[in-house]
């Protein structure tokens, strides 16, 4: 326990002394922030719109709005991870190969479970931190939210995007591991993330795929079982 | 405290280290010598339990560094080829860090952390980040880092290399001051390293041990006779055969080598005679009243240098 903790905080201290922790938060809070206020407005217009349809044609309006939000915000997420996941996780093991500090760990007396425990756990938890600060937004919301917003919707659809950065981020540490390049690892990261993303029904590659090779790689897909939900 | 017993590693086929013994007793310094590529990392790197071996064990402080390689890791302090630094923490912290690793006590890290630094003398830089150091202090760095938690062995890989002249010093008198206490094993692929830091030396020629003896014995014990170098003038045919025939009648020379110099106009002879005899009186008057011009005689004694040349040379014969 205390080799995982000592390796957690070195991790954690070694990505915010380099710049990495500060741009991969900056530009996803930059970015989640203002892509949370267009779809919120887009929303809005949108079920004023459907609100007043249904004022002239009778009946009610049918629209679930923070499902809407949820749906889009997380989906937009999802997508800012594919970019940045990549960064976070490039150099975690390649980076200690290229400086020999791989030999250090590796005869210390740690077990290999206890390197790869502290360092995917300081992984985790950049993201975590990089996370926090958007459920500011759904706050903000709720502050002038009628009816009352729903944290069930919420809370599931931040469970969704923490488990799927853990998978992005267990991925991206394995890869990490394989070359001694952080921009090797980055890249290849980076490319299978995007095929397992992208790669849904509609995508352009499927449907040039033969049907028994579409199914399988679209089981792959992590981002479809994410949408799914 | 470390022994070693017919320890084998093969990477596919090439054997890197093939079937070596030797034990190191506890405080000694043993120097492992060897060309570049003999197999002195791979063996460093199988007793820190890095590698494991193909066959053969290893046992450090009685423990089987393969089938009981913690307990082994936390009785050992290692320096790679490259010290193993992270650039951007400051030397206390990332000597903390190491302490931590290496399993001290959580209480005792800021104390086992000040000796490293005091031992390695980087007390007065603690707070400066690791990548603005120099070569040299970064190898005091990489010295600190395998001391931190008191090991009882600390095995050295080449520590000296890449440093200047006084930084060679230093280190040398630092890993002198710590054996005693610790029991060392440091490899080398330069000479007089050895001859100054080391007890016993084990030399290592592609994967083999070719010999393991204290640097005094070694030098005893391979040089089998003295070695005469004299100069005259003439650096002709002809000076050369008046020179060995002045000398044939010479008994107790075992090998007579020419070197003639003709732009220098001289011809140097590097004489081998048996062990125990002073030949020098003797070649001299025999060169003079051979008419001979003498320029200059001097015996050599073998250095650690040439019994290496022999050693590793015989090998490749």
């Amino acid at each position: 326990m205390k080799g995982i903790l000592a390796i957690f905080r070195r991790e954690m201290k070694s990505y915010f002394v380099s710049p990495i922790a500060y741009i991969v938060i900056g530009f996803f809070l930059v970015i989640s922030g203002y892509f949370f206020a267009n779809i919120l407005s887009i929303l809005i217009e949108r079920s004023f719109m459907a609100q007043m349809q249904a004022q002239r044609m009778g009946g009610p309006a049918d629209m679930d709005v923070p499902g809407l939000v949820i749906r889009n915000f997380i989906g937009l997420v999802a997508t800012l991870l594919l970019f940045l996941v990549p960064m976070m996780t490039m150099g975690v093991y390649s980076e200690e190969r290229k400086r020999g500090t791989m030999e250090m760990l590796m005869t210390s007396p740690l077990t290999e479970l206890q390197i790869v425990i502290g360092k995917y756990l300081a992984s985790l938890a950049l993201f975590l931190l990089m996370l926090v600060p958007t459920l500011f937004y759904h706050l903000m919301v709720s502050l002038y939210s009628d009816p009352a917003m729903p944290w069930r919707i919420v809370g599931s659809g931040y469970l969704g995007i923490v488990l799927l950065g853990a998978v992005l981020i267990a991925l991206g540490s394995f890869i990490s591991s394989l070359t001694e390049s952080q921009i090797v690892a980055g890249v290849v990261t980076f490319v299978i993330f995007c095929c397992s993303g992208f790669s849904t029904s509609g995508c352009a590659v499927h449907r040039r795929l033969p049907e028994r090779f579409s199914s399988t790689s679209q089981s792959c897909s992590i981002m479809i079982h994410s949408r799914r939900g | 405290m470390i022994e070693v017993d017919h320890l084998t590693k093969s990477y596919g086929i090439a054997r890197a280290v093939n079937d070596i013994s030797f034990t190191v007793r506890k405080g000694e310094i043993l120097g492992f010598l060897g060309p570049n590529g003999a197999g002195k990392t791979t063996t460093m790197r199988i007793l820190t339990g890095y590698l494991p071996a193909t066959s053969g064990t290893a046992r450090i402080a009685g423990f089987d560094v393969f089938e009981q390689s913690m307990e082994v890791r936390r009785r050992i302090g290692y320096l790679p080829e490259t010290p193993p630094l992270y650039p951007e923490m400051s030397i206390e912290d990332y000597l903390g860090f190491v302490a931590r690793i290496k399993g001290v006590e959580p209480g005792n890290v800021a104390k086992r952390v000040e000796e490293a630094m005091k031992m390695t003398n980087l007390a007065d830089r603690r707070s400066e980040l690791i990548k603005r150091l120099s070569r040299g202090y970064k190898q005091r760095v990489g010295i600190a880092q395998a001391i931190v938690h008191n090991p009882d062995v600390v095995i050295l890989d080449e520590p000296t290399v890449g440093l200047d002249p006084n930084q060679i010093k230093d280190v040398r008198n630092l890993i002198k001051g710590l054996a005693g206490e610790h029991t060392i094993i440091l490899s080398t692929h330069i000479l007089p390293e050895v001859e100054m830091t080391c007890d016993r030396v084990v030399i290592i020629n592609k994967g083999k041990i070719a010999a393991i003896d204290t640097p005094g014995n070694l030098t005893a014990q391979v040089s089998k006779g003295e070695r005469v170098i004299v100069t005259v003038r003439g650096g002709d045919d002809e000076t050369a055969t008046k020179l060995s025939e002045s000398l044939g009648s010479v008994e107790g020379i075992n090998n007579l080598e020419l070197q003639p110099n003709a732009e220098k106009g001289q011809l140097t002879a590097n004489i081998e005679t048996s062990h125990g005899l002073d030949l020098r009186g003797q070649i001299a008057s025999r060169l003079v009243s051979g008419g001979l011009e003498l320029l200059e005689l001097r015996s050599v004694t073998l250095s650690l240098e040439d019994i290496f040349m022999q050693l590793t040379t015989q090998e490749a014969a």
